[in-house]
């Protein structure tokens, strides 16, 4: 026992920046009862996040980290893990700008407390070092999100979305649990690091790459990719389309840097287990191969359907899942261009482009209210050329187009089929793959694109003054475009996240 | 132009050069910038503002070629470069990898006799467009300058990079302001037509793209396996370092890799076809779309027919270069062996079927518009039969079918709109006897169809004879069959001149008295003039263009000489 609250203690160190952003989320639970304005809670939490960046900052490893083995703590910092949370805080800050003049002044308190939360968790998931402290963390990202999917909007769609949301929600984490058990079960040993020497001692079992099956498959649902992505498209369209921005990019760093975690940290160990552990890293990376493949064809068949502008973006979000799953599944140690490092590329690309769309589209509005379907987009070239151009942008940048950041992130997955060193073949046709879909793909964008400039408008648009959205669109626009014209400042920053990994 | 060289000395033309060269893309570019910064609040100097700069882009389109040719004069042919352009700039976009592994994607910018025609001939397009524009375009003016001005620029920027990422990017992006040109300035069925365009290019320029990531990552594998790693000095000498993506360094391992596998049998030599072929069928998809090669030539009528008559210009003069440009710059020199077998052959049947088709669907078409259009797939066609021949005269007569073309098909789609400006219809039942009506309207007209149609002394016919020779030394049988393309293609443009500018006077309806229809004003007359002027210049001295595209084909074609 003793051993375990040595780690914990050894382990807040690790995670100073989230531990102190959740303190600041519960002061700010608890200060909730008090009535001010909401802009006051949102200011608040943008100082809590700037404080936590601030520390951040601060607690880049100064030594080479990846020297030494990872200890036996629960929550530990690496290079990459540290850029990951760097991600997460500065998405974390564009989504509180996002929501800023979208919750009732009421609500405001809790509703930008458990936004801080969701922040914090996902910190927590990538300073993760063992089992339950990644499902822990995992869950506090849920639970936060179900609030403020809540909270965002209550009528009968917005509400039928969220308990959507919840249910699934928890579906998908008792398969995650139900996989780390199975783990558990095989090695006994819920630290990373002591699962690592268990695989070698207890040597090959069935039940790792069970559990890994599970664990993919669970986290499938926050990176919104097939098999459990169905619930994206209803629940996009059905919550409000803030809450709509924090599903398209939140979960999906979460998940996919979960799933990377887990792959790498746990999965490639067992490539050094003689009788067949050598199959399960291997026989993972063709699942997610056929998942990414599956996500692709699905996402961009079902958005070619569809007329609602937000159940669109949801199809967009699982065909985007399934070309960064192509990253994931491309595995580490390719060189100069390894699929971790074209994963993590691409979802800050990703990031900025959707987050561009989204808040573009929240800048939009008809007799006060928000717009939901392509055709109310009719003439917004004319009536707000700025506006549209930051959507057009976005919308480039999502089909992959030049001058924009998606475009690199794409030529990026390409480079990293192509390089990596194992499994060639498959991701080779997955590359082609991914190619023929994104031109699939450039269709339903192009259908917005088409919308916003060659109709003329049916109905006026309201000028509304949401400036904090707005300044979200600006920087995400200008950044798409900053992406495109000098990649090697993100490419070197990933390069840098992942040096000195070593490969499986 | 020899004045110049005794002015000036080599690197001094190589400063000419690079400074005509930027302004010609630049001034565009610049443009468009000027006009969205300005256009909102002055737009009545918008459209003098893109005349400035596109009369600025031609100079400096005259001044590439001005300066070119010295240079070309004095080229020093290197049996084993492909692609050895003048390279003018470079700047670092990406590095892959560290130290000894690192990967360089870079802008590589430069020019050599081939890309400086068709820079030129873009440039040349440019004006005319503008000029077209200046009456015809009444609303959403500033936006109209503003894709026109950009589209043109990035145009030029695709014959301008010779690194592979470069010219993608280029490419591909040419797409964006297209599209708007068609869908808010087009016809009736602008949108359909705007998308399909658009996603027909696209589709093939994406599995493009993953081809050539593949080709330039695996190239480099194959020649290390085979031993070919020339000192990085060396190397960083004659290309500038090791850049992933540089096109003239490409070309020269790919014509290595050729010659030193050229008696294995070994399993390096099938690796090394099996790659070209790979490759080979994704650059076919992107650029046979754009070409376009029957049969993926669907999109063109349409897209033809709905954009405005400028955009029409741009995209017969311009865009369908990009595809025949593409086989040529990257098909070519990259996949030698396929070029040589298999996909000339494939290129070289497709672009008979287009020859024909393309003539047939012209003869049976009652739109004068679609009527050009159908007819730009024939030459088009007879533009890749040249460049499937792979001899120096075949791929001499490709490059200057591509600058040809760009005048004859760029000056009917003008004349052609100028009328639709006049009576609102393009349909030959409703129009006739025009000669009557518009006298320098129909002196153009038929001075340019007689190019079209490839008389002797007009550039047509320089330029399609040496496809039709250069494919006759490769098979006799295809190049009597492509020269059909000339005898239908005289049977069409004819008839159609019999009938809207000969016989009796017939216009539509609506014009009764037509005192209202003036002949061409003179914004009309200019930008008109220029390209009939060229056609005949160019049909009495095509050595003049001859002089500055052959030596850059001697590499290519000693190559494709060894192949046979």
């Amino acid at each position: 026992m003793e051993g375990i609250y040595r780690s914990i203690l050894d382990s807040w160190k690790s995670a100073l920046p989230e531990l102190i952003l959740l303190g600041w989320a519960g002061m700010m639970f608890l200060g909730s009862l008090v009535r001010v304005k909401g802009s006051w809670w949102a200011t608040m939490s943008v100082g809590g996040i700037l404080l936590s960046l601030a520390i951040w900052t601060g607690t880049v490893s100064p030594s080479e980290p990846n020297d030494t083995i990872p200890s036996a703590s629960i929550l530990i910092t690496e290079t990459w893990r540290w850029s990951g949370r760097g991600l997460v805080l500065g998405t974390g800050l564009l989504l509180v700008l996002t929501m800023w003049s979208h919750v009732s002044e009421r609500q405001a308190g809790e509703f930008f407390a458990c936004l801080l939360s969701i922040v914090a968790g996902s910190g927590l998931v990538l300073a993760a070092h063992d089992l339950v402290s990644l499902f822990v963390a995992l869950e506090i990202v849920s639970i936060s999100t179900y609030i403020v999917l809540y909270i965002l909007r209550r009528d009968n769609s917005g509400l039928e979305a969220t308990i959507k949301y919840f249910l699934l929600s928890l579906f998908a984490s008792a398969i995650f649990l139900f996989g780390i058990s199975l783990l558990y079960l095989a090695v006994g040993r819920t630290n990373y690091q002591q699962i690592r020497l268990q695989l070698l001692t207890v040597g090959a079992n069935p039940l790792v790459l069970v559990s890994g099956l599970f664990v993919l498959g669970g986290l499938s649902f926050r990176i919104a990719a097939v098999p459990l992505h169905f619930y994206a498209p209803d629940v996009f369209a059905g919550t409000h389309p803030a809450g709509a921005a924090l599903l398209a990019v939140v979960p999906k760093v979460v998940g996919f840097l979960a799933m990377y975690q887990m792959l790498t940290e746990i999965y490639a160990a067992a490539l050094g287990v003689p009788h067949g552990g050598a199959a399960v890293l291997p026989l993972l990376l063709l699942t997610l191969a056929v998942l990414a493949g599956a996500s692709m064809m699905l996402g961009n068949i079902g958005g070619l359907l569809q007329d609602n502008i937000y159940r669109l973006l949801a199809y967009s979000s699982i065909a985007h899942a399934g070309y960064m799953l192509l990253g994931l599944a491309a595995g580490q140690g390719g060189k100069p261009v390894a699929g971790n490092e074209a994963l993590l590329f691409y979802l800050g690309a990703y990031i900025l482009m959707s987050l561009g769309v989204f808040t573009g589209l929240l800048c939009v509005r008809q007799g006060g209210k928000l717009i939901g379907y392509l055709d109310e987009l009719s003439g917004l070239g004319r009536s707000q050329p700025l506006l549209a151009l930051a959507i057009a942008v976005g919308l480039l940048s999502l089909t992959g187009l030049p001058p924009t950041g998606g475009f690199w992130g794409k030529v990026m997955l390409f480079l990293a089929a192509w390089y990596a060193p194992e499994g060639q073949t498959t991701l080779r046709y997955l590359a082609i793959f991914l190619a023929v879909n994104a031109a699939i793909g450039a269709w339903y964008y192009l259908r917005i694109l088409g919308v916003m400039y060659l109709r003329p408008a049916v109905r006026p648009f309201d000028s509304i003054n949401d400036v904090p959205a707005r300044l979200t669109c600006l920087v995400c626009t200008v950044l798409t475009l900053v992406l495109f014209l000098v990649p090697s400042l993100w490419w070197k920053a990933v390069v840098w996240a992942f040096a000195g990994d070593a490969g499986p | 132009m020899n004045i110049l060289e005794g002015l000036f000395d080599r690197q001094s033309l190589v400063d000419w050069l690079r400074i005509s060269a930027l302004l010609t893309c630049v001034a565009p570019l610049g443009g468009s910038l000027l006009v969205a910064i300005i256009g909102r609040w002055q737009g009545r100097w918008v459209k003098w503002l893109a005349l400035t700069a596109a009369l600025l882009s031609f100079a400096g389109g005259c001044g590439i070629l001005a300066a070119y040719r010295p240079i070309a004069e004095n080229k020093r042919i290197l049996s084993d470069k492909p692609v050895a352009p003048m390279l003018l700039g470079r700047a670092e976009l990406l590095t892959l990898g560290q130290g000894e592994e690192a990967r360089r994607i870079e802008a590589l910018w430069g020019v050599d006799g081939i890309s400086g025609v068709l820079v030129w001939l873009t440039s040349l397009l440019t004006l005319c467009s503008v000029l077209i524009s200046l009456n015809s375009i009444r609303e959403r003016t500033e936006e109209y300058y503003l894709l026109l001005l950009l589209l043109a620029g990035v145009a030029m920027l695709v014959f301008l990079a010779f690194d592979v990422i470069f010219f993608y990017i280029f490419f591909e992006f040419t797409l964006v302001p297209m599209f708007f040109l068609i869908g808010i300035w087009g016809g009736p069925e602008r949108r359909y037509a705007a998308r399909k365009f658009f996603i027909y290019t696209l589709a093939g320029s994406v599995v493009g793209l993953v081809s050539l990531i593949a080709y330039v990552v695996q190239v480099r594998e194959l020649s290390h396996e085979a031993r070919l790693i020339r000192s990085t000095a060396q190397a960083r000498a004659e290309t500038g370092g090791e850049s992933l993506t540089s096109l003239p360094e490409l070309a020269q391992i790919a014509s290595q890799l050729s010659r030193h596998l050229e008696d294995d049998k070994s399993e390096l030599r099938a690796k090394w076809e099996r790659l070209q072929k790979w490759t080979f069928w994704g650059l076919f998809l992107a650029f046979a779309i754009k070409v376009p090669l029957v049969p993926w030539h669907t999109w063109l009528p349409l897209a033809h027919v709905e954009a405005p008559t400028a955009g029409s210009v741009f995209l017969a003069g311009v865009l369908l270069k990009l595809g025949t440009y593409g086989f040529l710059r990257l098909g070519l020199p990259l996949v030698p062996h396929m070029m040589a077998g298999v996909g000339g052959q494939v290129l070289a049947v497709t672009a008979v079927l287009g020859i024909i088709y393309g003539s047939l669907c012209a003869a049976a078409q009652a739109d004068v518009k679609r009527l050009v259009a159908y007819s730009s797939i024939a030459h088009m066609g007879l533009c890749m039969l040249g460049l499937a021949a792979g001899n120096s005269i075949g791929l001499a007569g490709s490059v200057l079918e591509m600058v040809n073309h760009g005048l004859y098909t760029g000056g009917l789609f003008l004349l052609v709109g100028m009328i639709y400006e006049r009576y609102h219809t393009r349909a030959m039942q409703d129009l006739g006897g025009l000669a009557r009506r518009l006298p320098l309207w129909s002196f153009f007209m038929v001075g340019i169809s007689l190019a079209s149609i490839a008389l002797p002394g007009l550039n047509g016919f320089v330029s399609e004879t040496l496809c039709l020779v250069g494919m006759f030394r490769q098979s006799v049988a295809l190049s009597v069959l492509g020269a059909s393309g000339m005898i239908l293609g005289a049977w069409y443009m004819i008839t159609m001149l019999r009938q809207v500018v000969f016989g009796p006077i017939r216009e539509p309806a609506r014009f009764p008295t037509s005192q209202t229809i003036k002949d061409l004003d003179p914004w009309e007359w200019s930008a008109i003039a220029l390209p009939l002027a060229l056609c005949l210049a160019l049909g009495v001295y095509p050595k003049a263009f001859l002089d500055l595209i052959v030596p850059d084909l001697e590499g290519l074609a000693h190559l494709y000489r060894g192949l046979r």
